[in-house]
């Protein structure tokens, strides 16, 4: 696109062209796609008029940023934790236009929907179904769909690359991120996830429809599924559908919480071992199936379900809980506290490294594990030079490092948010479930935000709470928290001063 | 004199069996006085009898196994420490057992809840006890403080456990020294403090109105930061005066005893204003107390008749309380609105200075984690720099950052455990929540029904079976219980 002169001048002395540049690009594509969307509920005769501002705005913020901005090759690494922390609250800034003007919902509100979905956590703060057209679920489903798109090319290419919260380790012999550049093998890797990516959404709609769930709610539910989102445009989740789709979703959700490139290798390169070999697939499986069991152990003799209905419901909420996708087959705000408490426990595991599955993520458990294991044996021998190996993969010191303190943030994080939203609820369970579900992406909590309740009745700053945990946990806190270090605003004060 | 070596035994835990009788010896002569009295006041003698006359059996017995010269090594120092803190609290609970009315389970959870100097009840009738119980409950704490202080402070720093080494320097500026003179010095010094504040406590609390018996009580648990009171209302029976002497020397029992030490007797308060853990600690307990002062103020002018001062008296003595990890009450904290509640909730996760009887994480393993997530995010922008960590003026080695990251982990693991256990046992998210982060933490009350005001007895066996587990990890600072399970450590032992 050839450059406008007035535009050319500024977007020379801007000191951030890529974060310009990407916020333009990304939000002159969801401008278009609202296009459509307003297009097609103008054709259903609904009220379109948020999709068409949105659209507006979309397209031409968009077109602005984008002539002020400038596609580098190689941002600094200042700019890139900006452009990444500042996208993934930007895109659910207009985003959200459509839930405010068409949906009947406040400008809060409709931000704290939009970041909910973006980030592909699934609380949503609506009471009344009926208040939403259908091109509004569609867009409520599809910002999952495409923030699952995102999550995963941020998860796997981007900050691997910047080796943020030890992510340089965890794809390593994949991704070659030791090379200083985007490699074609990069951009390789990335296709390779966004066809498994593809591919189970198309396998997930085919199940969900051969199964009869109505279409418009199957294709919504698709990019929900996959994207381990969890809104769904009928109230009652899944516990609306069939005992075989519900038996399908859990399968899906179990999916979205695994390494897509090892599934890529199971898949494309018919190395179906590939998994079983992975250590963090291995404990991922495992943590699924013991709490499962455990699950419907509990369900089976402490409520009245048979005993598929046990296991079904059991393996369903294990899996949509540990992968952050939130969706209900039964209303477990209802369930004995026990089965509960197992819950809350997954809200803090979360998927593999490598998938949309939110929370702290089952590879870093296990880097902890290791860390504390050999601090015991330091303990007997103070002096010993003990190697901390993960599988077969050796943890360097940084990894360390950089593990403890994410966890650290991340059990920070959560901590202050149940006790600033306990002090504003007055209500011990509400706090600590809507605070792990929000920083974890997962969606719903327990109490009165439970599966088949909403967000709606918080105070207006628990609201404002939720949505900084949920944006912060999407991408990995430490490009969020690094906007409140001067450090990064004196390095891009320098790179201003530099480029005039 | 030459013994026949017996197979079953750990020969490398001679220093441990030595110790451990001894231990058993001189509680056993508690004992025996404490009978004394109890014959004296016409309680029920059989208690005592039979808890001495096990402790010193026992103890002779133990003494014989053991010989003092022999030099334990690491494996053997960390096992004997989690040796001694369990099997001390069931020896202290045969009182409770026979004369106090209470099965053994409840009477060792009493006992565990006395030595680690938490203050967890599962006394549900004060009746129930005599004053003789009552002085050995509050004795036992006394005791578990000085325990604590001596051997862990002191210990644990040697063997370089849980980023302790760092407080040692910290504190009493030992390097890396054998055990020697110089570290008994420092124990010393320590106990000399702790002796005279808890004199200073009796008395003033007799001042304040508090009767005799109960003053002496009291003042042996405020300084270990213990919490047992012979009055089931705890601190809300006595004088707001009172009250205010409580929180003084709850503060003074949370902040270390070394800096004390060097205020009191050699006149010099500089290494204490100086120290960084201490002015975090007291900030902690300003801020704390001022937001939830806010709270009684806005919430319970009303439904509760507190009056300003009542309110502010009630946030400062609660507040630190729970983050010296007492466990007092000057009032029924589970009544207050949840919003209060939060607050005294976060503060259990905080616990006092390093260098003090109190539990919990301690304020400045939270400065060294603070320090190492300030230190990562800067590093995400300069993957490349090399940055030593300070706090205050003293650099801080990557090993201390470690050991202080896997104990963070290993607590929030073991209070999260608890917690699901617990919940599941009893069906309730708040008791289990609170129980479990309260035990770990040696605090003493939680909220809801095991609240300040009510009592840990109606819980099921095994919850408080898990509870007493989490003192004991939590007491000696868990990595010597943790290591109870790796197999290097029974290798080593046996090698």
């Amino acid at each position: 696109m050839k450059s406008w002169p007035r535009f050319a001048k500024a977007a020379r002395a801007n000191p951030i062209p890529v974060a310009t540049y990407m916020t333009g690009t990304v939000y002159f594509a969801l401008g278009g796609v609202m296009g459509v969307l307003g297009l097609a509920d103008s054709l259903l005769g609904e009220d379109a008029l948020g999709f068409f501002v949105g659209a507006a705005i979309g397209l031409g913020l968009g077109l602005v940023l984008r002539q002020l901005g400038s596609p580098q090759a190689e941002p600094r690494r200042a700019e890139a934790l900006l452009t990444v922390a500042v996208l993934w609250i930007l895109v659910p800034i207009l985003g959200a236009i459509p839930f405010w003007i068409s949906g009947g919902l406040g400008y809060l509100d409709a931000l704290f929907e939009a970041t909910s979905g973006f980030s592909t956590t699934g609380a949503t703060i609506l009471a009344d179904f009926d208040q939403f057209s259908y091109g509004l679920f569609f867009w409520r489903s599809m910002s999952q769909w495409f923030g699952g798109m995102g999550i995963l090319l941020l998860f796997i290419v981007v900050l691997p690359h910047l080796a943020l919260a030890g992510r340089q380790m965890f794809f390593a012999e994949v991704t070659g991120v030791q090379k200083q550049q985007l490699t074609p093998k990069l951009r390789q890797t990335a296709t390779n996830i966004l066809r498994v990516y593809l591919l189970l959404t198309l396998l997930t709609l085919t199940a969900y429809l051969l199964t009869g769930v109505p279409v418009f709610e199957a294709v919504a539910n698709t990019f929900s599924s996959v994207s381990a989102g969890g809104f769904s445009p009928n109230p009652q989740s899944f516990a609306a559908y069939s005992p075989l789709t519900q038996w399908i979703a859990a399968w899906v959700m179990f999916l979205t919480g695994v390494n897509l490139l090892l599934q890529y290798r199971a898949i494309f390169d018919r190395e179906y071992a590939a998994p079983l070999r992975d250590p963090e697939f291995r404990a991922y499986a495992l943590i699924v199936l013991t709490v499962g069991l455990l699950m419907a152990s509990i369900l089976y003799l402490r409520h009245d379900y048979n005993l598929e209905p046990a296991f079904r419901h059991a393996f369903f909420q294990t899996a949509s809980i540990i992968t952050g996708t939130g969706f209900a087959s039964a209303d477990f705000a209802m369930w004995v506290v026990p089965a509960q408490t197992l819950l809350v426990m997954l809200m803090f595991i979360g998927g593999s490294a490598g998938s949309v599955g939110g929370s702290i993520k089952i590879i870093r458990w296990l880097v902890i594990g290791a860390l504390v294991r050999r601090e015991l044996q330091r303990a007997l021998h103070p002096q010993a030079v003990l190697p901390l190996r993960v599988g077969n993969k050796n943890v360097g010191e940084d990894v360390l490092r950089a593990v403890s303190a994410f966890i650290t943030l991340y059990v920070g994080l959560f901590a202050s948010g149940a006790l600033i939203m306990g002090i504003l609820e007055e209500d011990f369970v509400v706090a600590f479930t809507a605070s792990a579900a929000a920083i974890g992406n997962v969606g719903p909590g327990l109490g009165s935000v439970g599966p088949m309740a909403h967000y709606g009745d918080l105070h207006p700053i628990s609201k404002g709470v939720m949505i900084f945990q949920m944006w912060a946990g999407r991408i990995e806190l430490i490009a969020v928290l690094s906007l409140f270090t001067p450090e990064l605003w004196r390095r891009l004060r320098a790179q201003a001063r530099n480029q005039t | 004199m030459k013994r026949k070596p017996k197979p079953w035994l750990i020969t490398n835990l001679r220093f441990a069996y030595y110790f451990l009788g001894v231990v058993y010896l001189a509680l056993g002569a508690v004992m025996l006085g404490l009978e004394v009295i109890s014959l004296a006041l016409g309680e029920s003698p059989w208690g005592f009898l039979l808890g001495a006359g096990v402790g010193l059996s026992l103890g002779w017995w133990f003494r014989s196994l053991g010989d003092p010269r022999h030099e334990p090594g690491r494996a053997e120092a960390l096992l004997s420490i989690a040796l001694i803190w369990l099997l001390v609290p069931l020896l202290g609970a045969i009182p409770f057992w026979v004369a106090g009315g209470m099965n053994y389970l409840d009477a060792v959870f009493e006992a565990m809840s006395g030595f680690t100097t938490t203050g967890a009840t599962v006394l549900a009738d004060f009746e129930q006890f005599g004053y003789s119980l009552f002085f050995w409950r509050s004795l036992m704490q006394w005791f578990g403080g000085v325990g604590i202080l001596v051997l862990v402070v002191a210990l644990l720093a040697h063997l370089a456990v849980a980023g302790r080494q760092l407080f040692i320097t910290e504190s009493t500026g030992i390097q890396k020294e054998p055990f020697t003179p110089r570290l008994r010095t420092a124990a010393l010094s320590i106990l000399k403090v702790y002796a005279t504040l808890t004199l200073a406590a009796a008395l003033c609390y007799w001042i304040a109105g508090v009767p005799a018996f109960e003053a002496l009580c009291n003042a042996l648990t405020t300084l270990p930061a213990a919490g047992f009171s012979p009055n089931p209302r705890s601190f809300e029976a006595y004088s707001p005066l009172a009250q205010w002497f409580g929180t003084l020397f709850m503060f003074l029992g949370g902040a270390g005893f070394v800096l004390q030490y060097r205020l009191f007797f050699t006149r010099d308060p500089r290494p204490l204003l100086r120290d960084v853990e201490l002015r975090v600690y007291t900030l902690i307990v300003l801020v704390f107390s001022t937001v939830l002062a806010i709270f009684l103020i806005t919430h319970h002018t009303q439904d509760m008749n507190y009056s300003w001062s009542d309110a502010i008296r009630h946030a400062f003595f609660n507040v630190t309380s729970i983050i010296t990890t007492t466990g007092y009450a000057s009032a029924d904290f589970a009544l207050w609105v949840p919003a209060a509640q939060a607050i005294l909730v976060a503060a259990m996760f905080v616990g006092g200075c390093a260098g003090s009887g109190a539990g919990g994480i301690k304020v400045i393993r939270l400065l060294v984690v603070g320090a190492i997530v300030r230190r990562e995010l800067i590093r995400s922008l300069h993957p490349q720099a090399v940055m030593t960590l300070r706090l205050g003026n003293k650099s801080l080695g990557e090993d201390v950052m470690r050991s202080v990251a896997a104990f963070i982990t290993l607590y929030v693991a073991l209070v999260a455990a608890g917690a699901v256990l617990i919940s599941l046992l009893e069906n309730n998210f708040v008791v289990g929540f609170t129980a479990s982060a309260q035990a770990v933490g040696n605090i003493g009350p939680g909220l809801g029904e095991v609240g300040p005001m009510g009592s840990y007895a109606g819980l099921e066996p095994l919850s408080k079976l898990i509870l007493i587990v989490q003192m004991w990890a939590g007491r000696i600072e868990l990595i010597p219980v943790f290591l109870l399970l790796t197999p290097e450590l029974w290798k080593k032992l046996k090698g």
